[in-house]
């Protein structure tokens, strides 16, 4: 599907360019990350670019509905 | 500790009302078992009020005044829940210089307005971020059956209070599967209701669009009583609109009527620990239920859920986030990172995708009025085990254990996790999954196994030291 760019850009990451993505966007959203916690960012910010690739396997912007106010 | 109570709720509310005990021994009696706690279940009591409601109950009873059906009944909620004049810590140490909350919770007024008297706040992964109770700043809740064990989470110190007859009833809330899996382990019945059914008001929040809030006991009664106290809207939380729907009076009817049961498959078959499998096939045949069905979509749900999770957490957090750090979890703090690092695009697309699952649940739905699957990945695993096996691979155990439960409460849905009876073996639970808005379903078949014997909260071992 047809998607927003910063979306785009994070689903095209290789696992090994996602710490250089993490310090850049912490840099721009002026979000200090301290030493001891950069691996696990990283780690997990790998996960969630993995968990996001499955997910968007799912979305078909023909046929997805728009965001709504969600009701169960 | 002092000697564990596994009577019901009701069976309590009725000891008092036939002036067997009374409100003040029995709060005292809970405020014995909570001060000598051997599970770290709790993280307060509130020995005070406690005994003040109590005493106020008795003087209503002597004086022939209409009381409530908890009147007297010992409840204690997770510390995420506001209680007067109590800072709400939520799990965390960041909290704990907050100023104390104005008004009880919502669901703790109804419980109390009722009767039940609070007796202290629970244990739980820090800001309901985890599936395992180890926090960092109180230390891991133990497992009532195995003291080694976790108790799940992340309202592990609300699941162990109950299963380990420190009081009968007890509040959690549930975002991924921090209802379930607790229950699941810890071998007692929770209820994660429909989203917006109960009033999360005076929840300290954590992802907002999936967070709900519930009940554990020991029955199923106990269960479908809390439930429809709780029940009815509150202007102070948006979500919470519908009308009381009460379940309690028409469970006997539904369970003795046909059940269409199915076991979903596919997504919730892979990775189960073989006596999980087990567990879930006891009652799955005591349902008589169509195995096999197919929810599509459950796995890439499950990963919308996932990645949902921490960018909108991370929003609440920013702040915190961004002048200490370091006063977090740890194990917390790099998802909450992670999150805030994300494209906010990743949680709008996941928000886009629940309605496309939840049509897809509603269509499964037309030829089934519950559907099973097992609440958790594995029985309990041992305090401070990082990894499991799945599917052969060594996974994250906090990572991994709500691989079951989050796509459901992504969408919102109605659970009951029962505890399978297998005396002598790990507590097991099995999600009883229901349609929006159908928590009756989900019960009356929870209480059709209860009858037969086929779940149950077994008692666990005497606790040692």
């Amino acid at each position: 599907m047809a998607t927003d760019p910063a979306l785009a850009a994070f689903l095209a990451l290789d696992d090994d360019a996602v710490a250089a993505y993490a310090d850049a966007r912490a840099e721009a959203l002026g979000i200090f990350l301290p030493p001891e916690t950069r691996a696990g960012v990283v780690d997990n910010l790998a996960l969630l670019r993995r968990q996001t690739a499955t997910f968007m396997s799912g979305l078909d912007d023909a046929v997805t509905p728009a965001p709504e106010a969600f009701e169960p | 500790m002092s000697a564990a109570d596994f009577r019901s709720a009701q069976a309590v509310a009725a000891d008092i009302q036939w002036g067997k005990s009374t409100a003040r021994s029995e709060t005292e009696a809970a405020l014995a078992r909570a001060n000598s706690d051997p599970f770290n279940a709790y993280t307060a009591v509130f020995a005070e009020r406690a005994l003040a409601q109590a005493q106020a109950i008795d003087a209503d009873l002597a004086a022939d005044r209409p009381v409530g059906p908890l009147a007297g009944v010992p409840l204690a909620v997770k510390n995420l829940f506001d209680v007067e004049g109590v800072t709400t810590i939520a799990g965390s140490q960041i909290r704990r210089d907050a100023p104390p909350a104005a008004h009880d919770a919502t669901a703790v007024q109804r419980l109390t307005a009722a009767g039940a008297v609070l007796i202290g706040a629970l244990n739980m992964d820090e800001f309901a971020y985890g599936f395992v109770t180890e926090n960092a700043h109180d230390g891991p809740t133990r497992n009532p059956h195995d003291l080694t064990r976790i108790a799940g989470g992340s309202s592990g110190g609300s699941a162990a209070a109950v299963g380990g007859g420190l009081v009968p009833l007890t509040l959690g809330s549930d975002t991924n599967g921090s209802i379930r899996i607790p229950a699941s382990l810890c071998g007692v019945f929770g209820l994660k209701p429909t989203l917006g059914r109960l009033s999360r008001q005076g929840a300290f929040p954590f992802v907002e669009s999936l967070d709900h809030v519930g009940p554990f006991a020991r029955s199923v009664a106990d269960l479908a009583l809390a439930y429809d106290l709780m029940q009815r809207p509150d202007p102070l939380d948006p979500l919470c609109r519908r009308p009381a729907e009460p379940a309690a009076p028409r469970l006997q009817a539904i369970a003795d009527a046909p059940l269409r049961v199915g076991v979903l498959g596919g997504w919730f078959a892979q990775g189960a620990f073989p006596e999980v499998l087990e567990a879930l096939e006891i009652i799955a045949d005591a349902l008589q239920a169509r195995r096999g069905v197919e929810l599509p979509g459950a796995e890439l749900a499950r990963a919308a859920a996932f990645c949902l999770t921490p960018i909108e957490a991370a929003h609440l957090h920013r702040p915190d986030l961004e002048t200490r750090p370091l006063d977090y979890d740890p194990a917390v703090r790099d998802r909450l990172l992670a999150g805030a690092l994300a494209p906010e695009a990743v949680a709008e697309a996941a928000r886009r995708y629940r309605p496309v699952f939840r049509d897809a649940a509603r269509q499964v739905f037309e030829d089934f009025d519950v559907l099973l699957a097992p609440a958790s990945v594995c029985p309990a695993p041992r305090i401070g085990q990082a990894t499991m096996d799945m599917n052969g691979q060594q996974v994250s155990v906090r990572k991994n254990l709500g691989a079951y439960t989050q796509p459901i409460s992504y969408i919102g849905l109605p659970v009951v996790t029962v505890p399978v009876n297998r005396p002598g073996k790990p507590p097991i639970g099995v999600q009883i999954i229901a349609p929006a808005w159908r928590e009756d379903l989900a019960l009356a078949a929870a209480l059709r196994l209860e009858r037969a014997g086929v779940a149950a909260a077994h008692r666990p071992p005497e606790p040692t030291r």
